[in-house]
């Protein structure tokens, strides 16, 4: 069994599989893989192919190098909720300036594989028994945010993206709430899904009346029995 | 000598009320709370006023919310629901509740849906006996058998279990199907109810047969979905309880 002893030097990156699939660069939607890591140069790794129409036209992971940070994760057997972290310093120079599919694409929910590999030092894959590249995490990008900073002496810009990353643990409590004895919320999840079920029309659905009646009867009293 | 001891002597020489202060008092066990004692038992009390049939009244609140979440019944559960609407009658005399008991569930794995049924409906703990009717409690009865009719025609309860259109009857019994809305003060087409498992129960007020406060009710549910895997398959798939997955991203 071949293992990390077996190896005087070795070397390891992150590398990312950012999967959109609502990206739009504003007009037009389409699904689309961005592809980076933080190791110093571009890897392909067996099997892993781009969708047909993406931005990213390279099967295998860009070098953002030093560009690239992602915090650290949990590491143990059971299932528990994790998210991560991921910072993207995407300095003037080059095409990273164009951000505008931030604004047109669905970023929120939009997918994060994170895989871990490791090299020697000729800088190929090591055959390893646990297989390599191995999973490190995977999840969905729950917020993000993006602050652009200008240096007046130098004339330097510098825009940095940070993607709040949640696991599929935390990503599915959250969504699996339940429906509240609410109008708002019962509206909100029937517009559009009525479609799909037979013999039902829209927009009658949405104007369920159901749950009107919650409100005002809150804490009202009832004189039940009470004569005229 | 204890307090227990003191006290033990007391009861042994208790004859009346009066008695039993004085020799509190005697002991020294406490002046105050002696007094206490004495200003309570010695109370004369004022006798109630015969309450008039025709004047009196429960007063009734409710507690429901936009916070509560609709649970959802797998396999067999017993549960009280969530009320989510009430109503008098135009003469004050019925009170009617709504109580939301379950979410619809979906199809199982294989495409087959899943149904829910009611099976037994407990008042106050006791099994509910229903007329012909399928809706008019007769008795309810205790787990000895013992049989209490004295609530026959006072409590109505109105089976659904799939949005207001769908009225079912609890095991065992059957009648003519009405959707909620027709018999609901002050529902129309529009409360829908859709994909909710829910009971409407109409209580009777009657001073005669005791029936002056609202009783407890549990629905005794049923759901032919039973499987784990079924289970999870419908947690997952539900666009409106679950997860909300494709159905081509989950691996049956």
């Amino acid at each position: 069994m071949t293992t990390f002893a077996d190896y005087t030097n070795i070397s390891t990156g992150l590398f990312v599989d950012w999967y959109i699939e609502n990206y739009s660069e504003g007009s037009g939607v389409y699904a689309n893989n961005f592809r980076f890591s933080d190791y110093h140069r571009y890897v392909e790794f067996a099997g892993d192919t781009v969708p047909v129409g993406s931005v990213q036209t390279k099967d295998g992971y860009l070098p953002l190098q030093r560009l690239l940070s992602i915090s650290p994760s949990k590491n143990q057997v059971q299932t528990s909720g994790d998210n991560v972290t991921i910072t993207i310093n995407a300095y003037e120079a080059g095409d990273y300036r164009s951000m505008s599919w931030l604004r047109n694409s669905r970023i929120e929910g939009s997918e994060i594989t994170i895989k871990r590999a490791v090299f020697d030092d000729q800088g190929e894959l090591l055959p390893l028994t646990i297989g390599n590249p191995v999973g490190r995490f995977k999840g969905f990008v729950e917020s993000y945010t993006l602050r652009d900073s200008y240096d007046l002496g130098t004339g330097k810009s510098d825009t940095v993206l940070t993607l709040q990353i949640e696991d599929y643990k935390n990503y599915l409590t959250k969504k699996v709430t339940g429906r509240k004895t609410a109008r708002p919320n019962r509206g909100g999840w029937l517009t559009g899904f009525e479609e799909t079920v037979p013999g039902l029309q829209s927009p009658v659905l949405q104007y369920d009346q159901s749950m009107n009646n919650v409100v005002k009867i809150a804490g009202a009293k009832f004189e039940w029995g009470k004569g005229d | 000598m204890s307090f227990f001891e003191n006290l033990s002597k007391i009861a042994e020489g208790i004859t009346n009320a009066s008695n039993f202060v004085e020799g509190l008092k005697n002991v020294s066990i406490g002046e105050n709370i002696a007094n206490k004692v004495a200003g309570s038992v010695l109370k004369t009390q004022t006798p109630k006023e015969p309450v008039d049939p025709e004047t009196s009244s429960t007063t009734v609140t409710l507690d429901p919310s936009v916070e509560n979440v609709v649970p959802i019944c797998y396999g067999t559960g017993i549960t009280k629901g969530i009320v989510v609407d009430a109503a008098l009658d135009a003469d004050n005399q019925s009170i009617w509740i709504s109580f939301v008991l379950s979410e619809k569930t979906g199809n199982k794995i294989d495409g087959t849906p899943s149904e829910i049924t009611f099976n037994r409906i407990f008042i106050d703990g006791y099994e509910a006996q229903f007329d012909t009717d399928g809706v008019t409690v007769v008795s309810k009865r205790d787990t000895a058998g013992t049989v209490d009719s004295s609530i026959n025609g006072l409590i109505k309860v109105y089976c659904y279990n799939n949005g207001s259109d769908n009225q079912t009857f609890p095991f065992g019994s059957f009648g003519t199907a009405t959707p909620a809305y027709n018999i609901f003060p002050g529902w129309n087409s529009g409360f829908k109810y859709y994909n909710f498992v829910f009971a409407v129960v109409k209580v009777t007020y009657s001073q005669e047969k005791d029936l002056t406060y609202l009783p407890d009710f549990a629905f005794e549910l049923v759901n032919t979905m039973t499987d784990p895997g079924d289970v999870l398959y419908d947690y997952l798939s539900s666009k409106i309880y679950g997860a909300g997955i494709a159905d081509a991203e989950i691996n049956k």
